[in-house]
């Protein structure tokens, strides 16, 4: 996990997608211990009031719930995102990547060659990338 | 509590002093042992090293310290360490300040102890009193207060520093014209509380100008030495100030401010140079021309017990005086001339200026007031008034002068007693009785015989110089002769009575003699014509014998009876005697005659001097002898 | 939050600084500053050399008084009510001011006589982590261990603010971090009110949440990092295309030509409908980091957009 100062999303959005995504890729197993808002915070050089609004957001979402006395911990049934939301991600995210594309001149097949490549790369756990 | 956490702080950074003074303390105390200095040397001695190496390490640490504890501080940047904690500004500047002057004081101490040590151990307490224990306490003190305040001035790096340098040394300049302003009056009560007074405010000014660096101050140099600088500069304004103030104060004092009267010598008329306390200016004594008779008066200065230097011309219209001038060394003393002739007197310095040992014996003006006569120890001078020149100057033989005074403004009238010049009894001598012809140099003797000098003290001339009242001892008693001097012939004994049974006596303004003795134990008043005869003898007291002082009222003469208790004189009493009827009033208790001088004479009849009392309260009054009326004119009634 | 982050974020550990100017002879070193540091925020404070951030950290803790308005900690005057406030306060200096002679036992011992709620213990146990010997005087501590040992010193009694003057001044980039590190430990265990200046903005990046930079003495930004870096971005133009490709409607802070092409730094980004972005022959549009967003405004010194 790391923060990418020059990502312009605020970094507790980019604390929340990437916890939401080892969520979903299984790097954080469910009912496994969160890392604490005091260790993830001294790993990532953030504010923890930065950790601890990404940690709300995603209890209240329901990929990680708080256990009184023992901490926070993956949900047992982390929530499948909603159709329409999942719609909404997938459609931001294709904007950009066809921008990207476009940018660098590549063709509407070229485009999804590079997508089809790169699912499997992705669906990886994110710490064993080189 | 966090003033002692500063205090500890501060010890903590220099204890390594306490050591050092120490040992420097062991050295001093082993200087007697010093080859040179003697086996068993003066207690002095012994202390003197301790005492010295306690005064530097106590000052030099204050100094030092004072000036870093603050200003090197805000120099370095490090200011910030004590403000930046909860700790109070006073807290701040007390715990710097005393833990500097534990360290001062504390090292002062060590030094010290090896040499208490060894005096205590040979059971020398008394030694421990050749320890200066305060004025060093109160010299570190102030030491660190202006080394602290100095510390910061420098450390502000301003420029304001330079014109801060320039107007101490101005402050210091105008410090030291006021307090002459104060000092010059002599008077040690107002000069300890005046100096006493100075020293504390400007002790208290210089520990609130740091308390307020400290407290606005605080991390910023430049506003810490303008706030300061700002305290200090108005205080000592202030202190200048009320120096100026208390300074004309005293020199406002005017005759209707007197409340004691300490000098009061009266002219022939109605001038009298008079002096004393007044109101509001404790022992500080204003001496002035005043005339009793139109209160005109014109201040001469301070005054201390220098009335034999004071001298009023026969008619009235000249005073002289001598007179020390303030000076922070040595003083010298000054000749005044009085013009007393127009409503307010004019008073200016002579060019003469003497110092103490020189002063004359004897000053006299001639009767019209032109002339100055100046009695010094082997010569005799005489000066025209105005303009101020000399004119006539005579040697005179080794002797005593009795008296010297104008006869005429051509004339001088001596009367001198020569010791005897080998071996024999030093009090038997001759007495002379000269005149100086001013223009000549030399004196033309009038009368000589041989004398006692008692005898000498005792013996009057008339107002006009042709009659001699002389005592002269002869075989333990006192024989009293009255001659004609312009002849040089004796014209009658007016008595024999054994010593101490005779005191002086006086002509009245009628030529009479009136002499005070005590025959059979008993006091009398004995009144004898221009020619000798006896007239009448008064008696007076049962047992002391009177003293005619003076004649205040043609034909009453004001007489001192000593007031007797077994056998011990315990007072006086006065009493105005009519001389022809021996009518007695006596004067109400309290009141002395104040213009009787035992010096050079007695107070020509009617006139001032003859008159003036001092009242019961310390000021004057006036006496009419004939109604006995004593009405206040001065001070305290 | 924790109940401790609870206790000292209550609404009175502020930092406040109300139109504040100081004054040095005739040279205005801070002019008309105003910004307040909310309980429980980091702010950090950005300037150059001599902007005067150190005048208005003295005058924030009450060491000094400003020529014209007014320095409020916790709710107080600075200035009348610092010994009391201090209590609760934290202080970093630039430059050590501890005495030189003094070891670090000697100064916790001080310490803990000054404030009530000293922390014997934490202190000890800090200092030996840190590796900075008990009984050795300051002077002849390294660089790093003295500032951990000030730093130690400012959080031994548990403060409820901590206002901290270019803490990592000459130190290398191991301390750097220890520094920011503790800094955050603290920050979760207690949530302290920070106010900080400091030169190394990439290391505070992820912990300030507001932001103020200060150019020749005055508040030329003071805002929320997330909104600054919404808002910030930098256009690259593809070499060869002139600057008037650039989209309409940008507040531009600084345009520069770069032997790779056109660089522009904008500070109010509206993003443009995808079609309009591509128009612009390849133009990339980058978000900034802090410490670019700190350079261009300095260097260009606009006046930004609060909030």
């Amino acid at each position: 996990m790391h923060i990418d100062p020059t990502d312009p999303t605020p970094i507790w959005v980019q604390i929340e997608d990437q916890i939401r995504q080892l969520v979903g890729v299984g790097a954080l197993p469910r009912g496994a211990a969160a890392p604490s808002v005091r260790e993830l915070a001294r790993a990532l050089r953030v504010n923890p009031a930065t950790v601890s609004k990404a940690y709300q957001r995603l209890c209240q979402q329901g990929v990680l719930e708080v256990r009184r006395g023992e901490g926070t911990f993956v949900a047992l049934h982390p929530p499948r995102l909603e159709e329409g939301q999942r719609g909404q991600v997938l459609a931001t995210a294709a904007r950009r990547y066809a921008v990207a594309a476009i940018a660098v001149g590549a063709s509407h097949g070229q485009a999804q060659e590079a997508l089809r490549q790169a699912w499997p790369a992705a669906t990886d756990d994110p710490e064993e990338r080189p | 509590m966090s003033l002692v956490a500063v205090i500890g702080l501060e010890l903590r950074q220099w204890v390594k002093i306490y050591p050092v003074a120490a040992g420097i303390g062991v050295l001093a105390a082993a200087t007697p042992w010093l080859p040179g200095i003697g086996r068993d040397p003066e207690v002095w001695d012994r202390w003197l090293a301790a005492t010295v190496v306690a005064f530097a390490l106590a000052i030099g640490t204050a100094l030092v310290r004072g000036a870093t504890m603050v200003g090197g501080e805000l120099w370095l940047k490090r200011a910030s360490f004590l403000y930046a904690r909860p700790l109070a500004a006073s807290s701040i500047w007390a715990g710097k300040y005393l833990g500097t002057l534990a360290l001062s004081w504390g090292s002062a101490a060590l030094a010290v102890f090896p040499t208490a040590l060894a005096a205590l151990v040979r059971g020398r307490w008394a030694e421990l009193e050749w320890l200066p224990a305060i004025p060093l306490a109160v010299a570190t003190l102030a030491t660190l207060a202006a080394a602290h305040v100095a510390g910061v001035a420098l450390a502000s790096q301003s420029r304001l520093v330079l014109a801060e340098l320039i107007a101490l040394a101005v402050a210091i300049w105008v410090g030291f014209r006021l307090l002459e302003g104060v000092l010059r009056w002599e008077a040690p009560q107002i000069a300890g509380w005046t100096l006493g007074t100075t020293v504390l405010v400007l002790f208290a000014l210089l520990l609130a100008a740091g308390w307020v660096q400290m407290a606005w101050g605080r991390c910023d140099a430049l506003r810490g030495h303008r706030v300061q600088a700002l305290v200090l500069w108005s205080g000592v304004t202030v202190v200048l100030g009320a120096l100026a103030v208390w300074g004309a104060f005293l020199a406002a004092a005017t005759p209707r401010s007197l409340r004691t009267v300490t000098v009061a010598r009266p002219g022939p008329e109605r001038w009298l140079f008079v002096g004393g306390r007044s109101w509001g200016r404790a022992d500080a004594e204003a001496a002035f021309l005043f005339n009793t008779r139109t209160s005109n008066w014109r201040a001469v200065g301070p005054w201390k017990g220098w009335e034999e230097h004071i001298t009023f011309s026969a008619n009235g219209t000249r005073a002289a005086w001598v007179a020390p001038q303030f000076s922070w060394g040595v003083p010298e003393w000054q000749l005044f001339l009085a013009n007393l002739a127009g409503p307010t007197p004019e008073v200016r310095a002579t060019p003469h200026a003497f110092a103490s040992k020189d002063v004359p014996q004897r000053l006299a003006l001639s009767p019209d007031g032109s002339r100055l006569l100046l009695v010094e120890e082997k010569r005799a001078e005489v000066y025209e008034c105005d303009p101020w020149r000399r004119v006539g100057s005579l040697a005179l033989p080794s002797g005593f002068v009795i008296t010297a005074r104008f006869r005429d403004p051509e004339k001088v009238r001596l009367r001198m007693f020569l010791p005897l010049a080998t071996g024999g009894d030093e009090r038997r001598g001759e007495f002379i009785l000269a005149d100086w012809r001013i223009a000549d140099q030399q004196w033309r003797e009038v009368w000589r015989s041989h004398e006692t000098l008692s005898g000498m003290w005792k013996s009057v001339e008339n107002e006009s110089g042709t009659r001699l009242l002389l005592h002269r001892r002869e075989q333990g008693n006192r024989e009293v002769q009255l001659y004609d001097t312009d002849h040089g012939e004796p014209v009658a004994t007016l008595g024999r009575w054994p010593e101490g049974e005779i005191g002086r006596g006086f002509f009245c303004a009628d030529g009479r003699v009136v002499l005070g003795v005590r025959e059979d134990g008993v006091g009398l008043l004995r009144v004898f014509s221009a020619q000798g005869v006896p007239l009448a003898s008064w008696r007076l007291t049962a047992g002391g014998r009177p003293r005619p002082m003076a004649e205040p009222t043609v034909g009453v003469v004001l007489v001192s009876l000593p007031q007797e208790s077994f056998g011990q004189t315990v007072g006086r009493a006065y009493e105005l005697v009519e001389l022809s009827s021996g009518q007695r009033r006596p004067l109400p208790a309290g009141y002395v005659p104040q213009g009787v001088t035992w010096g050079d004479g007695y107070p020509a009849p009617g006139s001032l001097a003859a008159r003036l009392l001092l009242s019961p309260g310390g000021g004057l009054a006036l006496l009419d002898g004939k109604s006995g009326v004593i009405t206040p004119l001065l001070g305290r009634p | 939050m924790s109940e401790a982050q609870k206790e000292s974020t209550g609404s009175q550990w502020t930092v406040e600084a109300r139109q504040l100017t100081i004054r040095y002879g005739r040279t205005v070193a801070v002019d008309g500053v105003s910004l307040r540091v909310a309980p429980g925020e980091v702010y950090v404070l950005l300037g150059r050399n001599g902007a005067g951030k150190s005048s208005l950290v003295r005058c924030l803790l009450g060491l000094q008084r400003p020529a014209c308005g007014q320095a409020l900690l916790a709710g107080q005057d600075a200035w009348r009510a610092r010994h009391r406030v201090l209590q609760r306060v934290g202080v970093v200096p630039e430059e050590s001011n501890l005495p030189p002679g003094l070891s670090a036992q000697v100064l916790a011992a001080f310490h803990a006589h000054l404030y009530p709620s000293w922390d014997a213990g934490f202190v000890r146990e800090r200092l030996e982590r840190q590796g900075v010997p008990l009984d050795v005087p300051v002077s002849k501590l390294s660089r790093g261990q003295r500032a951990q040992l000030s730093l130690t010193l400012a959080l031994g009694h548990h403060p409820a603010v901590l206002v901290l003057d270019d803490p990592t001044l000459g130190l290398d980039a191991v301390a750097r971090r220890e520094v920011w590190d503790s800094l955050i430990v603290e920050l979760v265990d207690r949530g302290t009110t920070v106010f900080l200046t400091t030169h190394d903005v990439a290391g505070v990046e992820g912990v300030a949440d507001r932001v103020g930079i200060l150019v020749n003495g005055r508040l030329l930004l003071d805002e929320g990092v997330e909104s600054l870096r919404s808002r910030f971005r930098r256009i690259l133009l593809p070499p060869g295309a002139s600057s008037d490709s650039l989209p309409p409607g940008q507040h531009t802070v600084s345009r520069r030509e770069t032997p790779l092409g056109w660089e522009a730094i904008v500070e109010r980004y509206e993003p443009q409908p995808a079609a309009q972005e591509t128009g612009y022959g390849g133009a990339r549009v980058l978000a900034m980091s802090l410490e670019d967003i700190f350079v261009a405004v300095t260097t260009a010194g606009i006046e930004g957009g609060a909030r």
